[in-house]
């Protein structure tokens, strides 16, 4: 049984296909843009080439993020929360806490040995402490999204950044320029700033060890070393952060299938 | 320093003003109150009792969530609820242009949204002029304040009941005696004498209301009755006890539940939560997108004041204790959490945080960590009833529906 999962997420749309030894053949990731049904269908055309089988060979696709209703070919949808659980528990079945840092929301879940939620909190008030949060202080640094874990390891300390929303820390960003300070310390005091509020979620869910990190922020190291530093705890992220919601689908969509 | 004050205090006047503001509204179509024939009577009742408290001739009473009504009913006191009339505004656009109002009045958005928008009604002159403004303490002491503010405003005497929070003898007998001594004032600042023969009749209408809604709520306990639980909750919201028309109304809501329940099988399983929190409007999107899927029991209907009924040999005291059990007591808000999660047999709680509500909003916290501990599930939801800029549904879609799967 071959299936697909889809994350329509704010800022990019993922898929990945499992084969029925879960084992992941093929991911993809584009930008979601102004069109999450098109992004969807753009993102299932290329894994489907890149794992080199047709439509017809698909036995079912499941979706998840904040588009997932709006997939026509969609023959199940499923909340990311759920889907996060379960693709970090295919892949790192130890894990009982997961921090899922998105685009536009953060979460953190509690889950029990077979990969079900128990508990979750969500941060989706402002996009201060997401990934649309990184992108704006990255343009306002003029550095690249890619580029801001390396930067963040040359600090020599952190730049206080207080602000809890995303228009007025960019002002702080843009502030702390202005007065010389390093790009690298403001970086990481975004990072701090960042992470002191994922802390905060983890706490309301109770944290239990171990400890796995997903989403695209998860691909920022900067922000892994913070995470740990401040939760003094090792934290884990698998090869595919940011598909883990789609991973998770695709496994539904196996569990599904049985 | 500002004071706002209300110069034209003529009903007739207050009445147009609202008139134009609600011009949207359709309150002739009864239909949307519901399918059920209490929910209609109910919207009638209260719409009639809202129209006298605009006659020039009536004596009005502003009066707080959940205040003792008996007391007033003998002096032939109308109350109004303003906080609850602002919710009834919430259903129409009329309350952007309150909330306007607030805004250009220097009033913080922080602010609990229900507290808020009852300054912008009362700002915008629409609210009929009160004789006299009774409030308790309870929910909260943001109703007391508005209460304050308001005999400000309109420059008429505030009485308030300190209800305290613990059940036991000095408690009761303290309320008790703010009781006797209330009821001297409301004789010597409305010139009405105290009819003792009419608040006996009032107590047994309080009764009997009550009677038939307690075996309503066993019917919810038994069967699904959404549509039930939810006039349940909405007759609680409206405080209807001691007047005659609450009876009609309990009577005709448990036959239409026993009606009801005899077309379904008592072991038909839906999924049941648990409401903890303010109700919006039953067309609101979260209500209806959940009772697609769940079956919603409220907890406010059922809380242990809701159930409770007057002793006519000791009316005072019993009103007393009953208005101890609403006061929003935590070892009382958990013991009576998990009463009812467990006889409705619940598969999870929603908790509702309103925006500003600094009350839920501690309440919460602790529901929150009662219910890990219980191994319960559980849902936090910050919502808005009433200003639509501080909410969206696509905010707290994923979180319930996350919440769905879990249960």
């Amino acid at each position: 049984m071959i299936t697909v999962g889809i994350d329509i997420g704010s800022l990019s749309t993922k898929s990945a296909i499992l084969n029925d030894k879960k084992e992941i053949l093929a991911y993809d990731v584009v930008f979601t843009g102004g069109n999450n049904r098109q992004s969807a269908e753009i993102t299932f055309n290329n894994v489907l080439k890149k794992a080199g089988l047709n439509k017809s060979e698909i036995d079912l696709v499941v979706t998840t993020g904040y588009g997932r209703e709006n997939v026509p070919f969609s023959d199940k949808h499923v909340s990311e929360i759920t889907c996060h659980a379960k693709g970090i528990h295919l892949l790192k079945p130890h894990i009982r806490t997961i921090l899922d840092i998105g685009g536009q929301d953060s979460k953190a879940i509690l889950i029990d040995k077979d990969g079900n939620v128990i508990n979750f909190m969500m941060n989706d008030k402002c996009a201060a402490g997401c990934g649309r949060f990184l992108e704006i202080i990255s343009k306002a640094l003029n550095v690249k999204l890619e580029d801001l874990g390396d930067i963040s390891m040359q600090a020599t300390s952190a730049a206080r950044i207080s602000s809890m929303c995303t228009v007025f820390a960019e002002t702080e960003v843009v502030s702390l320029v202005a007065v010389g300070t390093p790009i690298p310390n403001i970086v990481k005091g975004v990072h701090e700033s960042i992470v002191s509020r994922a802390t905060s979620l983890l706490k309301t869910v109770g944290i239990t060890e171990p400890v796995a990190m997903s989403g695209g922020v998860a691909k920022n190291k900067g922000i892994i070393k913070s995470l740990e530093d401040m939760l003094n705890m090792t934290v884990e992220v698998t090869d595919y952060p940011q598909v883990m919601g789609a991973i998770g689908a695709a496994f539904i969509g196996q569990l599904i299938g049985k | 320093m500002i004071r706002y004050k209300i110069t034209d205090k003529d009903r007739e006047t207050q009445y147009q003003n609202m008139l134009r503001a609600t011009d949207n509204y359709n309150a002739e179509n009864i239909n949307q109150v519901g399918n059920l024939k209490a929910s209609k009577i109910r919207s009638l009742v209260n719409a009639y009792i809202i129209m006298e408290t605009y006659k020039n001739k009536s004596k009005v009473a502003y009066a707080g969530e959940q205040f003792p009504n008996e007391i007033l009913f003998p002096f032939d006191i109308r109350p109004l609820n303003i906080e609850s009339m602002a919710a009834f505004f919430a259903r129409s656009d009329a309350i952007e242009k309150f909330l306007k109002v607030t805004e250009e009045n220097n009033l913080a958005r922080d602010i609990c949204t229900n507290i808020r928008s009852s300054f912008g009604i009362a700002l915008a002159n629409c609210y009929p002029t009160p004789d006299i403004i009774m409030v308790n303490n309870h929910p909260c002491d943001c109703l007391a304040k508005l209460a304050y503010i308001m005999a400000d405003f309109y420059d008429k005497p505030y009485l308030a009941l300190d209800v305290p929070n613990y059940l036991n003898d000095d408690s009761i007998s303290y309320l008790v005696k703010q009781f006797k001594s209330i009821m001297k004032d409301i004789e010597r600042l409305t010139n009405i004498k105290y009819n003792e023969e009419k608040f006996t009749k009032v107590i047994d209408y309080s009764n009997q209301a009550k009677e038939y809604f307690i075996n309503t709520v066993k019917l919810t306990e038994k069967y699904r009755l959404p549509e039930i639980s939810r006039e349940l909750y909405e007759i609680f919201a409206t405080n209807p006890w001691g007047l005659k028309e609450a009876v009609d109304i309990c009577k005709t809501l448990y036959e239409e539940a026993f009606e009801l329940s005899k077309k379904l099988d008592s072991n038909e399983k839906w999924k049941k939560v648990l409401w903890v929190g303010q109700l919006p409007n039953h067309t609101f999107e979260i209500i209806e997108y959940l009772e697609k899927h769940v079956e919603i029991i409220y907890w406010g209907a059922l809380m242990d004041s809701n159930m409770y009924l007057l002793d006519k040999e000791e009316p005072f005291k019993s009103l007393a204790i009953r208005s101890i059990l609403y006061m929003w007591n935590t070892d009382r808000f958990k013991k009576s959490i998990t009463d009812v999660y467990n006889r409705f047999k619940m598969d999870g709680i929603i908790i509702i945080n309103a925006w500003g509500c600094r009350n839920l909003q501690g309440l919460s916290q602790m529901l929150r960590v009662f219910a890990t501990e219980n191994n319960i599930k559980y849902l936090t939801i910050d919502a808005d009833y009433m200003d639509r800029n501080n909410y969206a549904f696509s905010h707290v879609k994923n979180r319930i529906d996350a919440f769905l799967e879990i249960i």
